[in-house]
């Protein structure tokens, strides 16, 4: 079951939320699935030559996602973020729905979709590591396409655009795990693609760098190019700050699709800390029977105070309710205030109440 | 074109960026030619006759065959080679994310290592003149075309080997046994007629057979005719176009199925 929550834009104004047609969405995924046959021991194949176990990667994917809409896919490890990436840069076909690129199948159309979608392959190891900066972006910007005259000129705006300018002669082999990180961000955004597809983008860049990469994706690459960006992304800031929505998936289904804001708005912000000196007294206990919980280890504070987490409070009116029930009953209460609510705490608040199961 | 010659600089940056081993791989190539020329004047009066309708001098019949030699092992191996090495580094998902046709980075993929072969197999072929080889180069462009016409025909084994690697990560034993197979029987190092009957019949159904045959007597006999030539050049090119479809087809389903099993570049 999809959920359709509120659109809202990250510092821009709201869009409309009416389905799209196919050939109108950037990207458009109508009921894919796709499996794969599990791998079976030797004894297994001997045992059961006929039983075939399988994987299923995507169950009943459908998606739109709009022209220039910055869309990040969330989801804990195998939920199948990788294969929906492969499946919208050709490399893997689906068993079953459509998925179209600005109209065009993947399946009957895939060279016309290889020149509008660019993924961006996160693996350090598939740039040339005896080769210079300069000559690996070279290579791609002529695979790309790029007219032999703006070959040059294109290169040497993306290496000053990612802070490798002064690279030289130094082979990629001898860069820092950020520096290929940087370069391989770089050699994605040679084409000026349609759709750029991000696996976690500043993983190995420092703050700064990941921030600074983050406005230079807002701006040039969204803003400037109207490039339709989906990024995969265990990144708080990348799902809060840069994406106008959010979809996430656990175990190859889509489970809600919205605003990261409004999702967090309706699925976070019901955790508080609560600051006290005598954390076994009974009245916390007694918070069960009015929906209220105490969820983590309580932390030791500052002076002998110790900070317990609660969860359950809901709104402020709420969380003025049980702190009057405390402190009616008696308890010392120096602070009480709203839980920043975390990526993590996000994806398995939606799994547990939308998918129906926990992770370990 | 530009494609193809961007990833072929690619490569050639790459290898020289080796430098070391740059120069020893050139070194080896003018140091194997002297234990030849006296190994092939010690064999000569076991051989003579054998290869009198072929340069008659086993030198010129060795370093013929030398000279076919690195293009027959590139065009078995080659293809599968950098796939699967491309596999495992894993530019080859990066490859193929840019809009580039599957044929166009196989031929970029595989240009060096040809152009390698090519630049070995002429220091040979130049070396083998400067030691007393007498070459007919009035039909060099006979002999060109038999050379091309050898490397299609091993090509079609090569993208068998390259479909296997897409699909099973190998290519089992094929490119060994097909290289094993045509250098021993081929004519590649000993003409065929000194092979036992039994063998010479299996000779028969080897490419390189032809192609040597013709590619030898294009460039070391004066007197040979196209009638004398031209039936090994058709046999050639027969079993080169029907090799290729079929190497052509497997590629091709091999493509499909990683696609399917979602393969393609995983390592």
């Amino acid at each position: 079951m999809i959920e359709a929550l509120d659109v809202t834009v990250a510092g821009g104004p709201p869009r409309a939320a009416a389905p799209l047609h196919a050939g109108d969405a950037a990207v458009h995924l109508q009921s894919v699935s796709k499996r794969f046959p599990l791998r079976r021991s030797i004894r297994e194949l001997l045992r059961h030559p006929g039983r075939r176990g399988y994987q299923h990667a995507l169950r009943a994917v459908s998606l739109e996602i709009r022209p220039g809409e910055f869309f990040g896919l969330l989801g804990p490890n195998g939920a199948g973020k990788t294969t929906l990436f492969k499946i919208l840069a050709t490399f893997v076909t689906p068993d079953a729905g459509t998925v179209t690129i600005e109209g065009h199948d993947v399946r009957t159309s895939p060279n016309v979709v290889r020149q509008l979608v660019t993924p961006a392959v996160a693996d350090e190891r598939s740039l040339r590591w005896r080769l210079t900066a300069r000559e690996n972006l070279r290579l791609y910007a002529t695979l790309y396409g790029v007219p032999a005259g703006d070959v040059g000129r294109r290169v040497d705006d993306l290496l000053r655009s990612v802070g490798l300018e002064d690279t030289g002669r130094k082979l990629v082999g001898g860069f820092s795990t950020g520096m290929k990180q940087r370069l391989l961000i770089a050699r994605s955004l040679i084409p000026r693609p349609r759709v750029l597809l991000l696996d976690e983008p500043t993983r190995g860049l420092d703050p700064l760098l990941a921030r600074s990469f983050r406005r230079f994706l807002r701006d040039e690459v969204g803003r400037k190019q109207g490039c339709t960006v989906v990024i995969a992304t265990h990144n708080a800031e990348e799902a809060f700050e840069l994406c106008d929505r959010v979809g996430i998936l656990d175990r190859g289904r889509l489970l809600i699709v919205g605003s990261a804001t409004v999702l967090r708005d309706r699925f976070g912000q019901d955790r508080y800390r609560l600051w006290t000196r005598d954390p076994d007294h009974p009245c916390l206990d007694d918070l069960a029977r009015i929906g209220v919980r105490r969820t983590a280890g309580d932390e030791p504070s500052e002076d002998g105070w110790t900070v317990v987490e609660l969860e359950g409070a809901g709104t402020f009116d709420d969380a003025a309710r049980v702190v009057r029930h405390l402190v009616d009953r008696g308890l010392s209460v120096a602070r009480f205030e709203r839980s920043a609510t975390s990526l993590a705490d996000l994806i398995e608040r939606v799994v547990l109440q939308i998918g129906g199961g926990a992770h370990a | 074109m530009r494609k193809v010659g961007a990833l072929m600089r690619a490569s050639w940056l790459e290898a020289t960026s080796y430098r070391m081993r740059t120069a020893f791989s050139i070194l080896s190539m003018f140091a194997a030619m002297l234990p030849v020329y006296y190994v092939a004047r010690a064999v000569q009066p076991m051989v003579g006759d054998a290869v009198e309708h072929e340069g008659a001098s086993y030198f010129a019949f060795i370093v013929v065959g030398l000279t076919v030699l690195p293009f027959v092992r590139t065009s078995l191996s080659a293809l599968s080679g950098e796939l699967g090495s491309a596999i495992s580094t894993g530019t080859l998902e990066a490859l193929l994310g840019t809009p580039t046709r599957i044929a166009t980075l196989l031929v970029g993929m595989v240009g060096y290592p040809f152009l390698w072969a090519a630049i070995r197999s002429a220091v040979v072929l130049s070396l083998g003149a400067a030691m007393g080889v007498h070459l007919v180069w009035d039909r060099a462009l006979v002999a060109v075309a038999a050379l091309v016409l050898i490397v299609l025909a091993h090509t079609a084994a090569g993208l068998v080997g390259a479909a296997m690697v897409v699909a099973f990560r190998t290519s089992g034993p094929l490119e060994t046994i097909i290289l094993w197979t045509s250098s021993m029987l081929g004519g590649l190092y000993f003409p065929t007629q000194v092979i036992p009957t039994w063998l010479e019949q299996l000779s028969l159904i080897l490419p390189l057979t032809y192609g040597l045959r013709a590619f030898r007597r294009a460039l070391l006999e004066p007197d040979a005719s196209w009638a004398l030539l031209a039936p090994d050049l058709l046999v050639l090119a027969a079993g080169g176009v029907v090799g290729l479809a079929i190497g052509l087809c497997a590629f091709s389903a091999a493509l499909r199925y990683a696609r399917r099993a979602g393969t393609l570049a995983q390592y």
